[in-house]
């Protein structure tokens, strides 16, 4: 037998014809509408389109993905945005932007990503798993349900990540072969996002270290040497970002510091409210509805049928991440003043949610699979959970509408960032750092993409004194709405040009061309532009009082069919 | 269990899947508001 026929047969004892079917399915249904859709596919807008992917697009056009510096600033965006406080350049997906389009490198590290955890999902269940009644196709079936939720691609392997995660803690305490445990721990930072769920492991893992040590008494050295290949690798990854947080210069001062999400003191009824709705339906970051159906199996089967140990320790893992979720708005209350807490947000466990859920899912199944008529459920509670998701993602959602040629209101990655009127666009006001915009209605990533110098942005970091600066344009607008002087003020990621009239229902403050919206008075510092340096305007609505704010409409690109329609304004 | 208790949990079990998915297709389908895309869906 010579080398390769040894590693097939490898390979053959570990996975089954079923998983060689559902990968080969899986590929298929996630491949189809990108390849016959192409730039005509829809991606998602919220944290995507209208962020993280286009900061990729700005770090690689910019040619600073993989720069160190902390005196390197992106001088197109906003006052000259330090490129430090910008995502990591070093892991998984920003590699595949930067190699690719963002287009091209979102939907493979989207397959890379939810493929690492349908595979390592199927690993783990084999190896430390006792299922003994559940069939193959069954277990194969969940493992798929993991590569359907909804799920934000430039966070990486955050959720889906799970699995291997798990894999990893499982082969430390059964005390396995250390070097591949190590390089899982060591690779995982490299494809995840250190936001989402870096810090949180490193929390969880001291935790479960201190108790090593201090209650169980236990051999650690292995543990201590997995920490530290977890700790290194985070560095590594996200080594901008760190040195930029310690060593920034002096005269930046993160926008985060201002922050304050409280009007009021938080009471015990939106915390109820939170805990059920982030309980049943999840989080729109991590997955929606993901909970609803097994919830109910999982009461019948434990207090129906067999009261499995694993379900309930997993069930109560679950009650405490979602209770620590809707009461800690009480810790950041009383801790306001303590800004790392503050600017961090210590809130986001709900990414162990979908992997703990879909735990609970196999175990009750496997209860369910011992009795015969119930048995016969399982397909209809499989197809079932698939349909909830498939419904609850927006992605598969409105590309598969786009595919099957049913109206669909959502834009297209073409429509929305508007690749056609751009092309006209750059023929009247060249892309030069100069010719600096502020976007009205449309979001300022689309500006962004197509190389324009901006004075707006969305960003999870920046100059705190260029907020307060930016504030002037807009004073009077806030003034007027009160909800968007809070988002405004308390918050402020989205930097953008407010205005009363648009509204913040929309949260982007979007208004795609099918709105038709116009504004009538807008009430804006034409001055205040003109001295941070903008020179025009992008709207996605005509502004009737254009003249009196001293606007020249130069243009109009686009028409009612389009999805955007731009109002090109000269200051 | 018995033949009567696990014909109860077969249609209890057929009941939880029609409720779970119409809860998603009204949300989803249904409620004119719903955007996930913008993450408001409630």
């Amino acid at each position: 037998m010579n080398r390769t026929e040894r590693i097939l047969e490898k390979f053959n004892r570990r996975f089954s014809k079923e998983f060689y079917i559902g990968l080969g399915i899986w590929t298929i249904s996630f491949f189809l509408p990108y390849i016959l859709l192409g730039y005509d596919s829809y991606i998602r807008v919220h944290d995507t389109l209208e962020g993280e992917l286009v900061w990729l697009h700005i770090l690689k056009e910019s040619g600073y993905m993989h720069s160190l510096s902390n005196e390197v600033k992106l001088s197109a965006i906003m006052d000259g945005l330090p490129r430090n406080v910008l995502p990591s350049g070093f892991t998984l997906i920003a590699n595949l932007c930067n190699f690719f389009d963002i287009f091209y490198g979102y939907i493979l590290g989207h397959f890379i990503f939810k493929t690492i955890g349908y595979v390592s999902f199927y690993l783990f269940i084999k190896r430390y798993m006792t299922l003994n009644y559940l069939y193959e196709s069954g277990i194969v079936f969940v493992c798929l349900l993991l590569t359907s939720i909804q799920f934000f691609t430039p966070f990486g392997i955050s959720i889906m990540g799970m699995p291997i995660l798990a894999y990893g803690f499982a082969r430390l305490y059964y005390q396995e072969d250390f070097g591949i445990t190590a390089l899982i721990f060591f690779v995982f930072p490299f494809c995840s996002s250190f936001v989402w769920s870096g810090i949180e492991i490193i929390a969880l893992f001291n935790i479960y270290l201190i108790y090593l040590f201090i209650i169980k008494h236990d051999h650690i050295t292995k543990w201590l040497a997995a920490w530290g290949s977890f700790i290194l690798g985070t560095i590594l990854a996200n080594i901008q970002f760190i040195y930029g947080m310690l060593f920034l210069e002096d005269g930046f001062r993160s926008h985060r510091v201002d922050y304050y999400q409280f009007n009021d003191v938080p009471n015990i009824q939106a915390s109820l409210t939170e805990f059920f709705s982030f309980f049943f339906s999840t989080h729109y970051h991590v997955s929606i509805f993901v909970s609803t159906l097994i919830f109910g199996i999982f009461i019948l089967s434990y207090y129906g049928i067999k009261k499995n140990p694993w379900s309930k320790r997993i069930f109560i893992a679950i009650v405490f991440i979602v209770l620590w979720q809707a009461f800690y708005n009480y810790i950041e209350y009383f801790t306001q003043s303590i800004v790392f807490i503050k600017s961090f947000r210590f809130n986001r466990f709900g990414f162990l949610l979908p992997f703990l859920w879909f735990l609970i899912l196999l175990i009750s199944l496997d209860t369910i699979a011992r009795f015969r008529l119930l048995s016969k459920t399982i397909p209809l509670i499989l197809c079932t959970q698939f349909l909830i998701l498939f419904l609850a993602n927006d992605e598969t959602q409105h590309n598969y509408k786009k595919l099957w040629g049913f109206e669909d209101t959502f834009p297209s990655y073409r429509e929305y960032l508007a690749l056609e009127q751009f092309n006209e666009i750059k023929k009247i006001i060249p892309n030069t750092e100069e010719n600096k915009i502020i976007s009205l209605g449309l979001s300022p990533t689309i500006a962004q993409y197509h190389d324009y110098a901006t004075l707006d942005g969305l960003f999870s970091v920046y100059n705190l004194a260029y907020k307060i600066e930016f504030r002037k344009i807009i004073e009077k607008e806030l003034e007027k709405n009160p909800l968007i002087r809070e988002k405004f003020d308390n918050w402020g990621n989205r930097c953008y040009l407010y205005a009363d009239e648009l509204g913040v229902e929309n949260v982007q403050n979007c208004q795609s061309s099918h709105d038709s919206k116009k504004i009538y008075n807008l009430e804006i510092n034409s001055d205040q532009i003109k001295k941070l340096g903008g020179r025009y305007i992008f709207s996605a609505c005509e502004v009737k009082n254009a003249s009196i704010l001293g606007l020249q409409l130069l243009k109009t690109i686009g028409s009612e069919k389009d999805f955007w329609k731009i109002y090109i304004y000269k200051l | 269990m018995t033949a009567r208790k696990e014909k109860l949990f077969f249609y209890l079990i057929i009941l939880l899947c029609i409720l779970s998915l119409g809860l998603t297709f009204y949300t989803f389908v249904i409620l004119p508001k719903t955007n996930i895309a913008l993450g408001s869906f409630f």
